[in-house]
């Protein structure tokens, strides 16, 4: 039997296997590290962070929904300078590739994190323009081609590691947003972020959240998230992180088979601290069945 | 490594009007509980997040749960009969803190937050405890406190037991009585408001455990924060499930 090589190459940005977590859902990884060996893991996106120090919004900031639930915690995150000296070198005493997921009110808040993050042993960052819990920034920036492919383009001018964007489902053509981000010289393209959710209690008649609205993730925005992934790539000629909802390998096998070439876990971490472990055998599992000896033999293969 | 733990119903019973009680099996993995922490529980496949429960009271062989049932996934659990299995993550959370030195405690509960209270007296052993319970009209748990407590007090609102009217008021009563070196509470955020404020007055140190809504119980999804007083800024956001649910009164700021 040939051995089954779960290494992932994505552009030149290599991870042992394609299983990574979605920033917010997994801190920075400490608190999971007790329950999962962070070196099993592809890639950990770390919390949202932002140039200075945010305590996020007021509570309640999260509501389940059917299959899903609805969060809006508003960044809250200790700045980048923090997360330099107090975090980064935790992460980094783990063999994973680190991912630092980068907000900003301004394109010059950005830059000057890519600049500033840039310079430490991160592996990648991830322009979040996707953020819908935010007042300024954020989502604002992910919802129009040309901001994306502006605020792209000047992040790359400043940043000297690999590049991830990561996309707003919230628009009515993804298609053109993925485009304007690899022309703005993205390496790699992450989706879906939340989508835009609300829920009412109908006592109070008031918002169940503090905010009003908030991000739904989980199994509910699922169906959503893999028919962007397969529109995007089939339009853009970089790789793609595909995410929203993975609970298990079959959600994850979706991903792959609509065009991603790694997948991402988030809400699903919340459920089962190990879940990513069960869906890295899952996939295993699913290529020795299937006879593929790598990732890249299936990815796209949807037939269609 | 930590995992997800899956632990058999051994017994549900409904001790008061939506109130229930449910033992689960206490796993070996189960061990050094402190009173005041909780498991984060997976109700049922159709709820997707866990469900925070407190832990009521620890045995030998088995954890006590007592749950008041309300919304969707208390529901599910308080159906959950004897030989069902239960997918918990826990222990969790910071419990109650408990000093040697201190002798004269007040213990005050509102509720289903007199629920956490029951494994702290047992703890409190020895020491001079006042027990205040406090029900909207019917009581529950009172004989479980009176096994490790002489001085167990109810209050209810409707005045259907005890005295007539809120616990906070024998509690005034109890620290004009006899003070206490430390008083611990655990109950609904007007309850807990009231205690604050009181303690202030008093000047009685605290502690409290307090409820938000939660996701991952670990401490890594940010959504139950809770805000307490911080030196240099004024106020910090901190998180209810890894650095609370038991935080010193001084600190906790409640919602206006």
């Amino acid at each position: 039997m040939t051995k089954i090589d779960m290494c992932v190459d994505l552009n030149g940005f290599k991870m042992k296997n394609p299983v990574t977590v979605a920033s917010g859902t997994f801190g920075f990884g400490r608190e999971y590290a007790e329950y999962v060996d962070l070196n099993q893991i592809g890639a950990i996106s770390v919390k949202g962070l932002t140039l200075e120090e945010r305590q996020g919004n007021p509570t309640p900031r999260v509501v389940e929904t059917p299959m899903g639930m609805i969060n809006s915690v508003g960044l809250q995150n200790p700045g980048v300078e923090y997360f330099i000296k107090h975090e980064l070198p935790y992460l980094s005493q783990f063999d994973t590739k680190i991912i630092a997921n980068i907000n900003g009110n301004t394109i010059e808040e950005y830059c000057k994190m890519a600049e500033i993050l840039s310079k430490t042993s991160v592996d990648a960052l991830e322009l979040n323009i996707s953020c819908p819990n935010v007042k300024s920034g954020g989502v604002a920036f992910g919802i129009n081609p040309d901001m994306v492919y502006k605020v792209t383009k000047s992040v790359r001018e400043n940043c000297g590691k690999y590049l991830i964007v990561k996309l707003s489902p919230n628009v009515s053509d993804i298609k053109e947003i993925g485009i304007a981000a690899e022309n703005g010289g993205a390496d790699c393209i992450s989706l879906i972020n939340t989508l835009i959710g609300m829920g009412i209690d109908i006592e109070t008649q008031k918002p169940i959240l503090a905010r009003g609205s908030g991000g739904l993730s989980g199994p509910a925005v699922k169906p959503v998230a893999v028919r962007m992934v397969y529109e995007v790539t089939k339009v853009v000629n970089i790789p793609v992180i595909g995410m929203g909802g993975i609970m298990d390998y079959a959600d994850a096998v979706e991903f792959f088979l609509a065009g991603a070439d790694a997948i991402s876990v988030g809400t699903a971490n919340f459920i089962n601290p190990k879940v990513t472990m069960d869906i890295l055998k899952g996939i295993e599992g699913y290529m020795e069945r299937k006879g593929y000896t790598c990732v890249k033999e299936f990815v796209g293969k949807l037939d269609f | 490594m930590k995992d997800r733990l899956f632990c058999k119903v051994l017994e549900n019973i409904e001790i008061a009007s939506n109130i229930y009680k449910i033992e689960i099996e206490k796993v070996e993995m189960l061990q050094n509980i402190k009173a005041g922490q909780f498991l984060n529980i997976k109700c049922d496949d159709a709820l997707l997040l866990r469900r925070p429960i407190s832990i009521s009271y620890v045995e030998t062989d088995r954890i006590g749960l007592v749950i008041r049932k309300s919304g969707k996934g208390t529901v599910v659990l308080c159906n959950k009969r004897k030989g069902e299995m239960l997918d918990v993550l826990g222990p969790l959370g910071n419990g109650f803190t408990i000093d040697e030195k201190e002798q004269r405690v007040i213990v005050i509960g509102g509720g289903i937050g007199t629920a956490p209270l029951l494994e702290l007296v047992k703890r409190l052993e020895g020491k001079d405890v006042t027990v205040l319970l406090g029900y909207k009209t019917e009581p529950y748990l009172v004989n479980e406190f009176e096994e490790y407590v002489r001085d167990v007090k109810v209050a209810t609102e409707d005045g259907s037991f005890g005295h007539k009217g809120y616990v906070t008021e024998l509690f005034i009563e109890a620290i004009k009585e006899n003070s206490a070196e430390m008083v611990y509470a655990c109950g609904p955020e007007i309850m807990l408001k009231e205690v604050q404020r009181i303690c202030s007055k008093y000047e009685v140190k605290s502690q409290i455990s307090i409820e938000e809504r939660m996701a991952c119980g670990v401490g890594a999804c940010l959504v139950c924060t809770c805000k307490v007083k911080a030196e240099e800024k004024g106020v910090k956001y901190v998180r209810t499930c890894k650095d609370g649910p038991v935080f010193s009164g001084e600190e906790v700021i409640f919602h206006d």
